[in-house]
């Protein structure tokens, strides 16, 4: 009777030495939760632009109407950002996940804060603005900016300090 | 719809906060779950937070404007959606009538649409002071009380009032505030003028005899018919008051497309847009000008830039022509055209100036702005055919071309006359340099003799130049508004060797005097103000030479009308700014006869006193 074959090794190399133990949960758990907030955030905000997309095609009159030009840049601005930091969120949780450590709470909410903030900043707005004055919620979108800002170095440090 | 009163100005909803304080929880809570309770990086969100509140202190908003009490209401006529409907589907034909003159014509009143310094200057007329200053986000007139004023109330009290619409943005602004009567608004008495920069009297900005009254004008019946777009005055005959409506305020896209509701509401659906430029047609739910026959497509321009009278005048009282008259539609059916034969037929319209003042004893209009006049009777369109019939886009496009004269620039030069009157002898036939001003169709063909808001405006008028014409007349020809230094003499001989016109007799004055000397000082005053303006025009320099301008314009602004000493005093500064090696040339002592100037090069008082005896003082309103 043969011996049974030998286990297969694990994929992972040997514990990095720089990286605190308990930290591969934490880079799986940040990893999770990116990329849902990614996926879900393209998803959101790919009908977001379908939705605008459609207002063209039917002319809408609170879309198209002279007068609604600063409506119009904002909700394209709310488009645009919401899929682009999506987009960004998918990178950051792949980042994670080729870069073990890559990972810190600070840039994990701060690119999840920017993702609501900036586009949220931008599509309220638009939806509320008044002749040529974006509406309140465009306060959001310098606190969404710092927050990428924030979010970006912190990863970019990261990254080049495993590197 | 009156854009500015349709847009909301309200302050933040709670909706749009709860928005707000929802999207930032949400991205609070990402954050907090991400951070998992780490207390020094909840600190920094908090911060971010706080710093975020803060700046929205920094935030001032804007003073907002609530439309003015008294501006005309939205209008009731059916199928119009204003302008602001158009732009989603035609941007570029929306931004280029945007920059029209025709767009800006009347505006609500703010500090954005008065062109006017808001500063509350003191402007003094009669011993009385009128202001025009700046509140917030409005604009006030203090003025003796308008109505009272127009009642020949001499102690009229001051009145302070919002400034509800503007009129104008080329030349002139005129601004308007709140009558007595409900919906009823009156000009203030002073006018701005945009390109001198300058406030104006009314009364002086435009043509008017000396202590002449002003004609009283109502925008509800005097403005609203050409201002707006489906105005509707809507008179209230037993108060005198009006519920003025427009669909849109100024010259709208409507104005000369028809209503739009059906067009917008057809092409929501992509299919239909789609099918409809597949098929290359016209479309029926809309009025394209230039598929337009000769006379309809004139007819849109004419709606305005003519003179005439409302065949209903009963319903224009109430309704205005929106009822009455579409793009597309023949004016006939909605108003009588003006013509010197129109008011002296029987049970013909009954209007307030005098014909003379409107009409030039050939017929020819003498009133600017009124071009369709001129128009149809150009032999050009009431012998022209099809294509080769002369309309207002023959040289004219909308969207196309300089706001001032929005000349098409396909158009441009001579071309819109060359396409039926090429050849070399049209080339030829001028007898000027190829390329001067003088060879130009339009100099010979339509020379200014009307006028509108202190300037000379083109005849619109198809004609020739006639020494015998301005014999009959007194309409100055083509010849002497640049030849202001040759007799009328001159010209006819000229005109007899070239084109062999037959030479009237020419009284001894005028063969001996200079045409611009006659004119400037005897003709009456309408062509006291054409003479005027040409004194200041490059055109007639370059074919006067100089040296006598700067005497006949120091003389002709003491003009006892108002309106032709300040266009004497206009052209005397751009005369003054000629080039010295441009002005005075030798002038033989025979030309300086004919110049009226004595040895010191200025005017021979004899001569200036009896060509003042001899002016046709005859009253002359112009009040355009």
């Amino acid at each position: 009777m043969s011996s049974s074959p030998a286990p297969p090794t694990s994929p992972k190399a040997a514990p990095n030495p720089d990286v605190p133990p308990g930290r591969d949960a934490v880079d799986a758990a940040s990893v999770d939760r990116h990329l849902r907030a990614g996926w879900w955030g393209l998803a959101v905000f790919v009908a977001v632009g379908a939705a605008l997309e459609l207002l063209h095609a039917i002319k809408a009159p609170a879309y198209v109407d002279a007068g609604r030009e600063t409506t119009r840049l904002l909700l394209r601005l709310g488009h645009a950002h919401g899929t682009l930091l999506s987009l960004l969120n998918v990178a950051y949780a792949l980042t994670v996940r080729a870069r073990a450590g890559a990972a810190t709470p600070l840039a994990s909410a701060s690119l999840l804060a920017s993702l609501v903030l900036l586009p949220g900043g931008f599509l309220l707005g638009g939806i509320w603005a008044r002749g040529g004055d974006p509406g309140l919620g465009v306060l959001l979108v310098p606190a969404g900016a710092v927050a990428l800002f924030i979010g970006a170095i912190v990863v970019a440090r990261r990254v080049t300090r495993r590197a | 719809m009156l854009d500015a009163i349709a847009i909301d100005r309200s302050a933040a909803s709670p909706a749009e906060l709860a928005a707000l304080v929802a999207v930032a929880v949400v991205a609070g809570a990402l954050a907090f779950r991400a951070l998992r309770g780490r207390r020094a990086l909840l600190a920094l969100f908090g911060v971010l937070a706080v710093v975020t509140s803060a700046s929205a202190s920094l935030l001032r908003p804007a003073p907002r404007a609530s439309a003015p009490a008294g501006a005309p209401k939205p209008g009731t006529a059916l199928g119009y959606v204003s302008s602001s409907a158009c732009l989603g589907c035609h941007p570029g034909e929306h931004a280029s009538f945007r920059r029209t003159f025709h767009h800006t014509m009347t505006r609500l009143a703010s500090p954005e649409t008065v062109s006017a310094p808001l500063d509350g200057r003191p402007l003094e007329l009669d011993g009385r002071v009128v202001r025009l200053e700046r509140r917030g986000a409005e604009v006030w007139a203090t003025l003796p009380d308008p109505d009272r004023v127009i009642a020949g109330d001499p102690a009229a009290g001051d009145v302070t009032r919002r400034v509800v619409l503007t009129t104008g943005s080329h030349r002139e602004q005129a601004y308007w505030v709140a009558g007595a009567r409900s919906g009823d608004l009156r000009l203030v008495p002073f006018v701005w003028l945009v390109k001198d920069a300058a406030f104006v009297p009314r009364r002086e900005a435009f043509l008017t005899p000396p202590g002449a009254p002003m004609p009283p004008v109502r925008w509800a019946s005097s403005c609203i018919a050409c201002h707006a777009v489906a105005g509707e005055p809507r008179h209230d005959l037993e108060r005198d008051g009006f519920d003025t409506r427009a669909a849109e305020l100024g010259v709208g896209c409507e104005a000369c497309h028809g209503p739009g509701a059906a067009h917008v509401e057809r092409h929501r659906d992509p299919v239909a847009r789609y099918a409809q430029r597949a098929s290359g047609g016209a479309d029926p739910t809309i009025v394209h000008p230039g598929r337009l026959p000769p006379e309809r497509s004139s007819a849109l321009c004419g709606q305005c830039h003519a003179y005439a009278f409302p065949r209903d005048e009963a319903g224009f009282w109430t309704d205005g022509y929106s009822r009455t008259f579409r793009a597309g539609d023949a004016l006939e059916a909605s108003r009588t055209l003006i013509t010197p034969a129109a008011l002296e037929a029987r049970g013909g319209p009954v209007i307030d100036a005098p014909a003379s003042a409107i009409f030039w004893p050939d017929g020819a209009v003498r009133v600017g702005g009124r071009e369709y006049n001129g128009l149809v009777a150009s032999p050009c369109h009431e012998r022209g055919g099809g294509d080769r019939k002369l309309t207002c886009l023959s040289c004219h496009a909308m969207h196309r071309g300089e706001p001032a004269g929005q000349i098409d620039p396909e158009r441009g030069g001579d071309r819109a006359c060359t396409t039926c009157h090429g050849g070399d002898r049209a080339a030829r036939h001028s007898h000027h340099a190829d390329g001067s001003v003088g060879s130009a169709c339009v100099s010979c063909h339509m020379p200014k003799t009307s006028y509108a808001l202190l300037s000379a405006v083109r005849s619109h008028r198809i004609d020739s130049p006639s020494a015998a014409s301005t014999l009959a007349t007194g309409r100055p020809n083509a010849c002497n508004l640049c030849h202001l230094d040759r007799t009328l003499a001159w010209t006819a001989r000229w005109l007899a060797e070239w084109y062999g016109a037959a030479t009237p007799p020419i009284p001894a004055e005028r063969a001996r005097t200079a045409a611009g000397v006659h004119d400037g000082l005897a003709g009456d005053a309408g062509v006291r103000a054409l003479v005027a303006d040409a004194l200041g025009s490059p055109a007639s320099w370059a074919a006067s030479g100089g040296g006598f301008q700067a005497a006949l314009l120091e003389e002709m602004r003491r003009d006892p009308y108002a309106a032709v000493g300040f266009i004497a005093s206009r052209s005397l500064r751009a005369v003054t700014a000629i080039p010295p090696e441009r002005v005075a040339p030798a002038r033989t002592p025979a030309e300086r006869d004919a110049l009226a100037l004595g040895p010191d090069g200025r005017l021979d008082p004899a001569r200036v006193r009896a060509l003042l005896a001899a002016r046709d003082v005859r009253a002359i309103t112009i009040a355009e």
